[in-house]
């Protein structure tokens, strides 16, 4: 290939790896335990594992409520939506942590071998 | 040691025979050996066959007191739905990977025997005697449990026929990949040229790759209930990597063909090995049955295994390609790829879009090992542009000559103008700027086809086949960017007799019933959809309860009112404790049909050229 392609080629590749990185920074969304939630502030955009407390669960017309723990802290989570989870499995919520409350916009449950995804995506989030 | 653990264990030996007997065959040239060779595959394929019959028959019989018959089926079960159970989990799909491979090995003995088929068969006897490995160690399908009166059920999420048909069809795909994979390391260990005989195996895989995928998506919009065909998890995500790879080696290949770039060689081979490696990879995300699948690779011995396999494979071609260079005259009159106006440069800039697809999709995939995840939006921002862009790109490389294309003008006036015409309406319609651009590139680039088939010679004919499969892409564009971008989606609480409106719609909840059967109990609630004040269906979406001791066996269904361009999909959320309260989620999502359309075009087009091939290569067999 002679130098002018390999010029054109390569900043065509470099034109889109710039694109997707500038995608993934926007995008991406950390994994935390529930301990360390509780110790921010506030957090945009976070995965936090942890496992639902047993009676917990409140329903409120379209609101849910629950509690999630990892053992050592317990934090209080809201979504926007119903689920039909079991309690006291473990799950994976998404959302943002703000004034002490866990704002989910997703709530993953894990199963044996394929898992659901139970999510009010906010269209505009 | 149980029965089945025996055949696995002969099967294990005449494997690992198989590859002495194949090496040192070709090696001493002796005919004896060879022969001994190929007995060892009849063995190991006989092997697998009467285990899977077994753990089949441990199935019908419901022998719980195998783990594997516990964890993945119920005395309950239908008889289909026990044999599917079969492939339910990460033993079992194992099994079956190792009698696919075995199968397709018999296959490639009824090629021509040569010193390259022998030298293959040795390489995916070796990978088959690793998964045999695995089958007697840490994915023993023949674990034997103290016995229990009752199974835990098959997982209610997989008791559908797209679950029934999905595992065999992918992992028959991945037993074919084996074999490209397998031929290049021996054209390149014996330095002749693989790529034409890889051929033959890589297109049914790719076929069936694609159909295994578009399965998944099908079942996926059908019963997970969030409204979408394609959730990009890791587990969609790894079985998206080998087929863009091995589509790429489509095109390398291709070009490679016309142009003998000596660079396009080392393409086609370090894809063909990386394809290979990518479905190691999503064996292993598949079947570890851990939501971000990919932390699994550090914990337990069987991730570090496949983890091996991966790195030592990947360490091992480039030595192989490295040694045999040296005195691998490819082609002595090598051509340069030329980057100007001409069809090799739109492939290129093809090559790089997949490319670049491929590397956000990965990287997305492997994040979460590294404590970062990305969601739906990052990939959607990745593939809006590159829909785009490919949609452009077919039309324009359809058009263009090799070599050299100056009468641009002649050829992209009148497309443009009809994109121009396209887009201006679309967006006067719908007001929306990238469904405007994606229809307009849509329709100027089959208006470039439908010239190029005008004007295509009948020798040809096999190039249809490929336009079909291009076509039918475009659909599946065009269907995605309608429903990543133009659906709605509502959540509602509704009261008995209370409406609401989505769109043009008006949902009436009119009541709750309940039904029980041999296998569940199911409550569900009668809809009414009304299109301007008009009826025009009833749909009943239920709350299921299987009948199982396993801890997730309830399951909410969906129901679908399917239009021309668009589908009003629901799914139950909930139902409150005093039975008068329902949670609903209602999306409407536009163009979804052109996704399944384009899927069928896809595998219809791929298989057209299968048959193609199949028919050229008979005509001349019979020709010499």
């Amino acid at each position: 290939m002679e130098d002018r392609g390999k010029v054109i080629l390569g900043i065509t590749s470099i034109a889109f790896l710039i694109f997707i990185a500038y995608s993934f920074i926007t995008n991406v969304s950390p994994y935390k335990t529930v301990s360390e939630v509780l110790e921010l502030k506030e957090a945009y955009n976070i995965q936090v594992n942890g496992t639902i407390v047993a009676n917990s669960t409140k329903i409120l017309g379209n609101t849910t409520t629950f509690e999630l723990t990892d053992g050592k802290s317990v934090m209080k989570v809201i979504y926007q939506g119903t689920t039909h989870y079991q309690e006291n499995i473990p799950v994976v919520v998404v959302g943002d942590y703000k004034s002490g409350v866990f704002h989910a916009y997703k709530v993953l449950t894990k199963c044996h071998t394929e898992y659901k995804v139970e999510k009010k995506e906010e269209k505009d989030k | 040691m149980d029965v089945g653990e025996i055949l696995l264990v002969i099967s294990l030996f005449s494997a690992l025979y198989s590859i002495y007997a194949f090496y040192e065959g070709v090696k001493k040239r002796s005919a004896d050996l060879l022969l001994n060779g190929e007995r060892a595959i009849f063995i190991y394929f006989l092997m697998l066959l009467f285990a899977s019959l077994l753990l089949l028959s441990h199935f019908l019989s419901r022998d719980f007191s195998y783990q594997y018959v516990f964890y993945n089926s119920d005395s309950r079960l239908s008889l289909l739905y026990t044999v599917s159970a079969f492939w339910a989990g990460k033993e079992g799909s194992l099994l079956l990977w190792a009698l696919f491979i075995a199968t397709l090995n018999l296959f490639i003995l009824s090629d021509k025997k040569d010193s390259f088929t022998a030298y293959t068969l040795a390489i995916t006897g070796l990978f088959l005697a690793f998964i045999n490995v695995l089958l007697l160690t840490t994915s023993n399908p023949f674990a034997r449990i103290p016995a229990q009166p009752e199974g835990l059920g098959l997982n209610p999420l997989l008791r559908t026929i797209e679950m029934v048909l999905h595992p065999p069809v992918v992992f028959l795909s991945y037993a074919g990949l084996l074999i490209p994979f397998a031929m290049a390391f021996s054209g390149y260990l014996l330095r002749k040229e693989w790529e034409r005989r890889a051929f033959k195996y890589l297109l049914p895989s790719w076929i069936l790759l694609g159909l295994g995928i578009f399965i998944g998506g099908w079942w996926a919009y059908r019963t997970l209930g969030w409204g979408g065909f394609w959730g990009w998890d890791p587990v969609e995500n790894s079985s998206m990597l080998p087929w863009l790879t091995s589509t790429l080696l489509f095109h390398t290949m291709y070009l490679e063909r016309r142009i003998s770039d000596r660079w396009l060689k080392l393409v086609n081979y370090y894809l063909v090995v990386l394809t290979f490696l990518l479905v190691v990879f999503a064996t292993f995300i598949t079947r570890s049955g851990i939501i971000s699948s990919v932390h699994a690779f550090g914990e337990g011995p069987e991730g570090i295994a496949f983890l091996f396999v991966i790195i030592f494979t990947g360490l091992l071609s480039v030595y192989i390609q490295k040694r045999s260079e040296r005195n691998f005259l490819m082609n002595p009159n090598t051509e340069e790829l030329r980057i100007t106006v001409n069809k090799e440069t739109s492939i290129i800039f093809y090559l790089i879009v997949i490319l670049m697809l491929f590397l956000a999709v990965l990287i997305g995939t492997l994040m979460p090992t590294f404590g970062f995840d990305v969601g739906r939006k990052y990939y959607e921002s990745i593939m809006f542009p590159v829909e785009i862009i490919l949609l452009a790109l077919f039309g324009i490389c359809i058009r263009l000559k090799w070599n050299w294309d100056g009468e641009l003008r002649e050829k992209f006036l009148i497309p443009f103008v009809v994109f121009m015409i396209v887009s201006l309406s679309i967006f006067a319609l719908f007001r929306d700027l990238l469904i405007s651009i994606a229809t307009g590139f849509f329709a100027f680039s089959l208006l470039n086809y439908l010239v190029g088939v005008y004007t295509g010679k009948i020798r040809f004919l096999r190039r249809y086949g490929a336009y079909l499969v291009h076509i039918g892409v475009m659909l599946l564009f065009i269907g995605s960017i309608g429903v990543w971008n133009l659906s709605d989606t509502k959540q509602f609480a509704l009261s008995l007799d209370e409406s609401v409106s989505v769109g043009n719609y008006e949902l009436k909840f009119i009541t709750l019933d309940a039904k029980e059967d041999f296998e569940k109990f199911s409550i569900f609630a009668e809809i009414q959809v009304y299109e301007n004040g008009k009826l025009v269906g009833t749909i009943k979406p239920e709350m299921r309860e299987y009948k199982v001791i396993r801890e997730n066996r309830i399951v909410s269904t969906v129901e679908i009112l399917s239009f021309p361009f668009h589908d009003l999909y629901v799914s139950l959320n909930g139902i409150s404790g005093d039975f008068k309260k329902i949670g609903i989620e209602v999306h409407i999502n536009r163009l979804v049909n052109f996704v399944w359309l384009g899927m069928i075009l896809v595998t219809a087009g791929g298989i057209y050229t299968y048959l193609n091939i199949r028919g050229q290569e008979k005509l001349r067999e019979k020709e010499e």
